[in-house]
């Protein structure tokens, strides 16, 4: 039945890429595309997770920074509130801290459009607690080696993410992939006046434990000036994991802004 | 008395308007840049920001369908197109190219290709049909048409669709040219793109293909 969201989300890609539009930036992947040396970027991803042990919020503060034009360095402070089933009880507590690091490597530019390879690295740092919550609070160490290409033109955007994240006792190492369509609903126009539609793809395989999950994200984005509203509900199409981690659903709804 | 006054009283306003007017027109280089690269709206914030660390910058005017970005600067400042192409890549995209048009009225272009000119060479002018739509389409002909070793000057008119060539007769020909426009997304009148291309075009510059 899942399946249908895959349907949906490629024959809606198909039919929109005809448009001569522009887009913005990913909800839940990533992109390769870089806002000039010395830009400084603050920005919230909330996530409300569903899951089969219980559910997390998660508020992180995420600021970034871009030293040079090819380069950006961040970091990622979650607040998680958090309610299991059983005896596992509830709370609020700090989650998983982590540390963004991206170097664009080659760039492509052409009128209108442009074709660029960012190398992402990623370390989790074990701040939160020992939730089983991926993304929001583990408790363990974890170090993220990815690469980032993503092709943008002013018909639509396309980002592909590929890498590997690694836990000291290999418990939990997973190879990532990340899909994302971008398909702008107004012309574009300059200052920034957009509203935007995403259709996400994530597949992580747990290449210790031998589970997968496919993830789908639809998400719609609206962009005025320096400051981007998003929104985005994510379910499983694909899960192949124990009872307790299966996921039922999560919601998104983030800011940035550009200072 | 009261009238005169009044008079008197406009005139120098009047007379203050116009010299301030004058004066802000004057003072002022207007530099016009194709970029590329901006693939969104995001991206042209990126390379505003990185140029407002040039105090003094006004006037900024961002195209997204042609990468045009056009602004006014202090003229006494005195910006160079190395300042202008630098600050570019700073921001983390591709000047194509760059004009500069100084207050007192020369201009300063950089070329994408300096054809260098031989005791051989030979300047032929020919007009060739080219079809197309929009201002999109007349960046990316003239881009693609200067971009041959051997063409001198290249104007593609949106109107009447006509592309007024300049090139050195012993380094390219107009076959060459039209080939290249053509394999750039454009029907001229001796080559037709492949489809593949065309469709890849964005939806304003598909225009009516030539039978």
């Amino acid at each position: 039945m899942k399946i249908i969201y895959v349907v949906i989300g490629v024959l809606l890609s198909i039919t929109l890429t005809n448009r001569g539009l522009a887009q913005g930036p990913p909800i839940t992947a990533d992109k390769p595309i870089m806002l000039g040396g010395k830009t400084k970027l603050i920005k919230t991803l909330s996530e409300f997770r569903k899951t089969e042990q219980g559910e997390f919020l998660s508020l992180p503060v995420m600021l970034h920074y871009l030293p040079t034009s090819n380069s950006l360095v961040g970091i990622h402070v979650p607040f998680v509130n958090y309610s299991l089933s059983g005896e596992n009880g509830s709370n609020n507590s700090l989650g998983d801290i982590a540390i963004l690091g991206k170097y664009q490597f080659y760039r492509k530019d052409q009128m209108g459009k442009t074709f660029r390879v960012v190398a992402k690295t990623l370390q989790t740092l074990p701040t939160g607690e020992k939730l089983s919550a991926d993304g929001i609070s583990t408790g363990t160490y974890q170090s993220y080696q990815g690469i980032v290409a993503g092709y943008e033109s002013i018909k639509y955007g396309v980002s592909n993410e590929l890498g590997y994240n690694l836990v000291p006792d290999n418990s939990n190492d997973e190879l990532r992939y990340k899909l994302g369509f971008g398909l702008p609903l107004k012309k574009p126009v300059y200052p920034v006046n957009q509203v935007n539609l995403f259709f996400e793809y994530q597949s992580s395989w747990f290449t210790e434990r031998e589970d997968f999950l496919m993830l789908f994200a639809q998400g719609i984005q609206y962009a005025k000036g320096r400051l981007t509203v998003e929104a985005a509900v994510q379910v499983p199409i694909i899960q192949s994991l124990p009872e307790n981690l299966k996921r039922e659903y999560s919601i998104f709804f983030g800011t940035r802004y550009i200072l | 008395m009261k009238n005169l006054i009044i008079i008197i009283i406009i005139s120098v306003l009047a007379f203050t308007i116009s010299s301030n007017s004058l004066y802000g027109q004057s003072d002022r280089d207007q530099i016009e840049v194709q970029v590329d690269g901006l693939g969104c709206p995001f991206c042209a914030y990126g390379l505003e920001k990185k140029f407002k660390e040039f105090k003094g910058i006004k006037d900024v005017k961002i195209e997204m369908e042609t990468g045009q970005f056009n602004f006014s600067y202090p003229s006494e400042k005195g910006m160079t197109l190395e300042q202008v192409e630098s600050q570019v890549d700073k921001a983390g995209y591709t000047a194509v190219t760059t004009k500069i048009i100084r207050a007192d009225g020369t201009i300063e272009e950089s070329k994408q290709n300096i054809t260098e000119l031989t005791d051989e060479s030979t300047i032929v002018s020919k007009d060739i049909f080219v079809a197309g739509n929009c201002g999109m389409c007349k960046a990316r002909i003239e881009k693609t048409a200067k971009s041959i070793e051997g063409v001198v000057k290249a104007e593609w008119d949106k109107d009447n669709k006509m592309l007024k060539l300049e090139y050195d007769s012993s380094q390219t020909s107009i076959g060459e040219v039209s080939e290249s426009i053509a394999k750039a997304g454009h029907d001229t009148k001796y080559s037709k793109a492949e489809d593949g291309v065309y469709n890849d075009l964005p939806g304003c510059c598909q225009y009516e293909r030539v039978q």
